[in-house]
C-alpha cells in the first residue's frame, strides 16, 4: 500500500511535470500569436484595419447653380421628396408595394421596376420607388409611414429649371449617367447621380459638379450600415453666372413661339449674348426624371426640331445678310468705290445662264448703299465677280464666319466659308466662277449661325472691333472680364457705307424693311433682310398656279432671316433672326427682330448694374440699379 | 490590507492564513481586470442593443456581488463538504441540462438558456466543475479500493453528460469538458496504451461532430477556410489585435467594441488587445498561468488522490477555459462559445467560475494532516 502510493504519487508529479512542459508550448503558442499580431503585423495593419471595419460611402456634392446677369436663378437645386424601399424591412415587396399604392399612384411600370431592382439588390440597400412627389403625396407617406413596411419617404436634391422650355437649349439639362460616362469619379456611380448632358450643364460639368463628400460608416458583415463615424460633406460645385437677361429671354421665347426660329441678342462692344433663343423647345425638366419614351418619340420626330439649339447649332445660309461682307470685301480689294453705280436691268448673262435679281424689272442704276438697302441682287453678283471668291472668303472670316466661337456650349457649330481649296479637299471639283456669284448674295455652299450673324453685325456696328459672344461672367470665383477686341482691320468709311444702306434698308422709303421700323425716336435700328431661297419653283408649278411660298410645303418654303443693330445713333445692341421656311426675310423675320430689340431697347440691359460676379458661396440678388 | 492576528480564530482569520493568498490575488486581480474591461468593451454593445450606455456594467456589478460571496463560501468548506456541494450541483445541474432543451429559449440557433426573470441561467456553465469533482470522486474511490467500479461510472457519466450537451448543441464546452476529464484521468496515472486509446476515441468524437453536426462542420470549415463563410467576428479581432500594438490605442479608444456583437463576452480579450496591447495581454495571459501553476503546485504537494485529482481536474477545466478563449480570439482555434473566466461578461459564467475557483481555494487551503486522515482513512 505504502509503494503503491509513492509510486501514484511520483507517477502525478511525473505527469504534472509532463503537462506543464504541454502548458508551456501552448502558452508559448499564445505569445507568439500575440507576439505576431501586435508587434510584427501592426506596422503593416495600422492602414488597413480601418478600411476593413469600416466603410467609406459617396456623399454626392450639391450641384453649382447657374444665374441670369440680375441674379435670377436658371437651374436650381431643389428638394426632391422621394419614396424608397428597403426590401429587407418588408415581409414582402409586393405587399408593401400594394399597400404603397392605396396611398400614392404607383404605376405598372414603376412597380416592375421596383420588383427587377428588388430581385438584383442587396435586401439592404433602398430601391426608389418614386420621386418628385407633390407635398401632398408626401406628407401622405409620411402620415402612413409607421404602417407601410419597409416605404420610408426620403427628401434628397435634384435638379429644376424654373424657366423650362424658355432655356432648354441654353442651360441645357442633367439626367442619369450612362455606362459609357462612369469614368475616374467615383461619384458617378451613385445611384440617382445626374451629370450635364447638354447645353452649359454640360458645358462646364466640372466646375458644377463639385467634389464628393465622404462619410464614414460602421458596416457589419454583409455591408450593412450601422453608424455613421464621419461625415465629411465635400465641396459644392461652383455657381456661374451667365451674361442672359431671362426677362428678355423670356420675351424672346414668346416671340417666336409657333415658329421654328432663332434670335441671338448681343451687346456688341462687350459680347454679352443677352438672348439665346430658339423655337420650339422643350422641358429639360423631363430629362432630369428620365423622359417618357412618347415625349421622346414626339420630340425625335418633330420636323421642328425642337431639340436642336438653332442659335449655334443650325447651320443656314445667310442669304442677302451676306450682302455687307461681300460689299466689304469688294471695298477692301479696291475693285468697288463707295460711288460706283452698277446697273440692274433685273436680269445679267454670265457663265452659260442668266442670273436673275429678285426684282422683275431691276433697280436701274444703284450705288452700293441703295444696293444694301434694296439689296439688289445683280449689284452683288457684280461686285463679286469683280472681287473673287478668296477676298470674299477672308472677309467672311474676319466677321467670325466659318468658325466656332466655342463660347459656352458643346452643340455649337463652325458653319462654312467656301473657297477653292475648301471645294478641291472637299467635293474634288475645282471652284466654279458662277459658284462666286452665288457665294456673293449668300447662297450657295455658304453656311452660318444665328450667332455668328448676329456677331457679324456687331462688329459691323462697333467700329470693326472682332468682338466675341460671350455667355459666362464667371464661374465659381473665376471672373470673365470682357476682353477687348482686336480690330479687324475694316476702315471705318468702308464700314459707313454698309451701315448707311443698313440705315436705308429699315428707316428709309423703299427699304426692304421699312415696314419694320421702329418709331420711337432714339431707338432706331437698322438692319438687312435675307431671304434664303430653299427650292426653285419649276415652270410646271408655275404653269399650275403655284406662285408663292405660302403654296409650297413646308419644307420647301424660304427661310427668313433679319440682323439688325440698334440704336442707330449709338449702337448698343446687335440681333439675328432666323425662321426657317419663313418664306421671307422682311415679311417673317424683320417684325419679329424688331418687337424683340424694341423690348431690349426699353430695358437696355447693358446700362443696368449686373450682379457682381462672387468670389464664392451664396448669390445674392440685388436690387436692380440704373446707372445714371 | 487586513490586519488579522495569526491567533485570530475567527473564521475570517482561519481563512485567511489557510487560504492561497497568492492564489486570492489572482483573482481579485482578474475580477478587477474585468470590471475595467466591462466599463470598456460593454457600452458600445449596449447601445447597439438598445440598452442604456451602463446596462452591462452595472449587470456585471450585480451578478458580481454574489458570486464572490458564493467563492468566499466555497472556500471555506472542507474538502469533504466541496464533495457534497458538487454532488448537490451536480444533480440539479443535471436535471435542469435534461429540462434545457425543452424549457430552454433559443439563441443564435442553440438552446443553452433557461431564462428566469430578466436573468438566463446556463445549465453546461455549472455541470462542469460539479461533474470533475464527482469524477474525480469516483476515480480515487476506485483507486483506494480496486472492488468499486470508479473508472466505469466516471466514463458512463461522462457520457451521460456529454450527450446532454450534444442536444443543445453545445460543441465548445464537450471539448472542454473532454480535455479537463482526460487530463485528470492523465493526472490519475492512467497507463499509457490507455491514454492513448481516449486520445484516438476524442478524435473520433472531434470527426463524428465534424461530419454530422451541420454547426461544428461550418465553424471548423470557416476556420480552416476562411473564405468559405462569415469569419467577420474573428477578422474584426484580428484587426484589434494589430490595432492595438505594444501599449493599445487607450482605454475607450478602440473600435472592434463598435463591430464585434460579443466584444464584452468572447471576445474581451480583443478589446484588451486593442485598447492596452501586448504587455496587458501579457499581464492577463501570466495571472492565468500563475493561478494555474499555483493550484498544480499545491496539487503535487498533496497527498491525499481526491484532493490531487480534483485539483488538477477543476485547474484543468479554468485554465483550458482560458486557453481556449484566448486561441479562438486569436484565430487559432475554431470559435466556440466560451467566455473567458472572471473577465467576460456573463452571469452563468461568472457564478460558476466562482464555484471553480472556490473549491479550488477550498482544497488548496493548508489543513492539518489529522483533518485529511480522519476522512479518507
Amino acid at each position: 500500500m505504502e509503494t503503491k502510493d509513492h509510486d501514484r504519487y511520483k507517477a502525478f508529479t511525473r505527469r504534472t511535470a509532463i503537462m506543464s512542459a504541454g502548458g508551456m508550448g501552448v502558452l508559448a503558442t499564445l505569445f507568439g500569436r500575440l507576439y505576431y499580431l501586435q508587434v510584427v503585423k501592426s506596422a503593416e495593419y495600422v492602414g488597413l484595419a480601418d478600411d476593413n471595419r469600416m466603410s467609406m460611402e459617396l456623399l454626392a456634392p450639391l450641384r453649382g447653380r447657374i444665374f441670369d446677369r440680375f441674379g435670377v436663378e436658371l437651374a436650381a437645386n431643389t428638394k426632391n421628396f422621394r419614396v424608397v424601399l428597403i426590401p429587407e424591412q418588408t415581409e414582402s415587396v409586393e405587399m408593401s408595394l400594394d399597400d404603397l399604392a392605396k396611398i400614392i399612384h404607383i404605376s405598372e411600370g414603376q412597380r416592375k421596376k421596383v420588383l427587377r431592382a428588388a430581385a438584383r439588390q442587396r435586401k439592404f440597400s433602398s430601391i426608389i420607388v418614386a420621386e418628385n412627389l407633390s407635398w401632398e403625396d408626401f406628407a401622405r407617406v409620411n402620415i402612413n409611414g409607421p404602417s407601410l413596411a419597409g416605404i420610408k419617404p426620403d427628401a434628397g436634391v435634384s435638379r429644376y429649371y424654373p424657366f423650362g422650355p424658355d432655356l432648354a437649349h441654353v442651360v441645357g439639362y442633367v439626367a442619369a449617367v450612362n455606362e459609357e460616362e462612369i469614368g475616374d469619379d467615383p461619384v458617378l456611380s451613385l445611384p440617382g447621380f445626374r451629370i450635364g448632358k447638354s447645353g452649359i450643364e454640360r458645358q462646364i460639368e466640372n466646375e458644377l459638379r463639385g467634389k464628393a463628400g465622404s462619410r464614414q460608416v460602421e458596416v457589419n458583415a454583409y455591408g450593412k450600415v450601422k453608424r455613421e463615424l464621419s461625415r465629411n460633406e465635400g465641396v459644392a460645385g461652383q455657381d456661374a453666372v451667365l451674361t442672359l437677361d431671362m426677362e428678355l429671354q423670356s420675351k424672346a421665347m414668346q416671340r417666336l413661339a409657333g415658329e421654328s426660329a432663332a434670335c441671338v441678342v448681343m451687346d456688341i462692344k462687350t459680347g454679352d449674348v443677352l438672348v439665346l433663343a430658339s423655337t420650339p423647345a422643350y422641358d429639360p425638366n423631363d430629362f432630369v426624371v428620365g423622359i417618357a419614351q412618347e415625349k421622346w418619340d414626339g420630340l425625335q420626330k418633330d420636323k421642328y426640331k425642337p431639340q436642336l439649339n438653332k442659335t449655334i447649332g443650325g447651320e443656314y445660309s445667310p442669304g442677302s445678310t451676306f450682302k455687307m461682307v461681300t460689299a466689304l470685301a469688294a471695298l477692301d480689294a479696291g475693285v468697288m468705290s463707295p460711288d460706283d453705280y452698277v446697273f440692274c436691268s433685273g436680269s445679267m448673262y454670265f457663265g452659260n445662264r442668266t442670273w436673275n435679281c429678285w426684282k422683275k424689272g431691276g433697280h436701274g442704276a444703284l450705288s452700293m448703299k441703295n444696293a444694301v438697302k434694296h439689296s439688289c441682287d445683280i449689284f452683288f453678283y457684280e461686285a463679286a465677280k469683280r472681287t473673287g471668291i478668296d477676298n470674299i472668303e477672308k472677309m467672311a472670316r474676319r466677321f467670325g464666319l466659318g468658325s466656332a466661337y466655342d463660347f459656352g456650349m458643346p452643340e455649337e457649330k463652325a458653319g462654312l466659308v467656301p473657297s477653292k481649296g475648301w471645294k478641291i479637299a472637299n467635293r474634288g471639283e475645282s471652284w466654279q466662277q458662277g459658284e462666286t456669284l452665288n457665294t456673293g448674295i449668300g447662297q450657295g455652299f455658304l453656311l452660318t449661325t444665328p450667332v455668328q450673324l448676329a456677331a457679324m453685325t456687331a462688329r459691323l456696328a462697333n467700329g470693326g472691333f472682332a468682338v466675341k459672344p460671350r455667355i459666362f461672367r464667371s464661374v465659381g470665383s473665376d471672373v470673365y472680364p470682357s476682353e477687348e477686341s482686336a480690330r479687324i482691320n475694316v476702315p471705318q468709311r468702308h464700314l459707313d457705307v454698309v451701315l448707311a444702306g443698313m440705315n436705308g434698308v429699315s428707316n428709309e422709303p423703299g427699304g426692304t424693311a421699312y415696314g419694320s421700323r421702329i418709331w420711337d425716336k432714339g431707338m432706331e435700328l437698322a438692319g438687312k433682310t435675307g431671304t434664303v431661297q430653299v427650292y426653285s419653283i419649276s415652270k410646271a408649278e408655275r404653269l399650275a398656279g403655284i406662285r408663292k411660298g405660302e403654296q409650297l410645303p413646308w419644307k420647301l418654303r424660304d427661310h427668313a432671316w433679319f440682323v439688325a443693330f440698334a440704336p442707330v445713333s449709338n449702337p448698343r445692341y446687335a440681333i439675328s433672326v432666323f425662321v426657317e421656311h419663313g418664306i421671307s426675310g422682311s415679311r417673317a423675320a424683320a417684325p419679329v427682330a424688331r418687337d424683340i430689340m424694341h423690348e431690349v431697347l426699353l430695358k437696355d440691359p447693358a446700362r443696368i448694374m449686373a450682379i457682381p460676379p462672387v468670389a464664392s458661396g451664396q448669390i445674392v440678388r440685388p436690387a436692380l440699379t440704373r446707372e445714371s | 490590507m487586513i490586519a488579522l492576528s495569526r491567533t485570530d480564530r475567527s473564521v475570517l482569520g482561519q481563512w485567511w492564513w489557510t487560504v492561497d493568498r497568492w492564489g486570492v490575488a489572482a483573482i481579485v486581480l482578474l475580477v478587477s481586470i474585468g470590471i475595467l474591461l466591462s466599463f470598456a468593451a460593454s457600452p458600445g454593445v449596449a447601445v447597439r442593443y438598445d440598452y442604456p450606455q451602463f446596462y452591462f456594467v452595472y449587470r456585471n456589478f450585480l451578478f458580481l456581488a454574489p458570486s464572490l460571496a458564493v467563492l468566499f463560501a466555497v472556500s471555506l468548506l472542507t474538502p469533504r463538504q466541496v464533495r457534497r456541494v458538487a454532488a448537490l450541483v451536480f444533480v440539479l445541474a443535471l436535471v435542469l441540462l435534461v429540462a434545457t432543451p425543452f424549457i430552454g429559449a433559443e439563441i443564435k440557433g442553440a438552446r443553452r438558456w433557461i431564462r428566469i426573470g430578466s436573468f438566463s441561467l446556463q445549465a453546461s456553465e455549472f455541470i462542469k466543475p460539479a461533474f470533475i469533482v464527482m469524477s474525480a470522486w469516483l476515480f480515487s474511490e476506485q483507486n483506494r479500493d480496486q472492488s468499486v467500479p470508479g473508472n466505469s461510472l466516471a466514463i458512463l457519466m461522462f457520457l451521460t453528460v456529454v450527450g446532454l450537451l450534444v442536444l443543445q448543441p453545445d460543441f465548445g464546452q464537450i471539448m472542454l469538458l473532454s480535455c479537463a476529464w482526460g487530463l485528470m484521468f492523465f493526472f490519475s496515472g492512467l497507463s499509457l496504451p490507455w491514454v492513448a486509446a481516449l486520445g484516438a476515441w476524442a478524435l473520433s468524437g472531434v470527426a463524428a461532430a465534424y461530419l454530422y453536426l451541420p454547426h461544428v462542420t461550418s465553424r471548423i470549415d470557416r476556420f480552416l477556410d476562411p473564405a468559405s463563410g462569415d469569419t467577420y467576428q474573428v477578422d474584426r479581432a484580428m484587426d484589434a489585435f494589430q490595432a492595438g500594438s505594444l501599449l493599445g490605442l487607450g482605454p475607450g479608444e478602440g473600435l472592434v467594441k463598435r463591430f464585434i456583437p460579443d466584444a464584452h463576452t468572447d471576445f474581451i480579450f480583443a478589446v484588451a488587445g486593442e485598447e492596452f496591447g501586448l504587455i496587458a495581454c501579457l499581464i492577463l495571459l501570466g495571472i492565468f498561468c500563475f493561478f494555474v501553476i499555483r493550484c498544480l503546485l499545491r496539487a503535487v504537494a498533496e497527498e491525499d488522490h481526491f484532493i490531487q485529482l480534483t485539483i488538477a481536474g477543476l485547474v484543468s477545466l479554468f485554465g483550458l477555459q482560458a486557453m481556449i478563449n484566448m486561441a479562438v480570439t486569436l484565430s487559432l482555434l475554431p470559435a466556440k462559445g466560451m467566455t473567458l473566466p472572471f473577465v467576460s461578461y456573463g452571469g452563468s459564467s461568472l457564478m460558476a467560475n466562482c464555484l471553480t475557483v472556490g473549491m479550488l481555494l477550498a482544497l488548496t487551503r493548508r489543513r492539518g494532516a489529522t483533518a485529511l486522515g480522519n476522512e479518507f482513512a
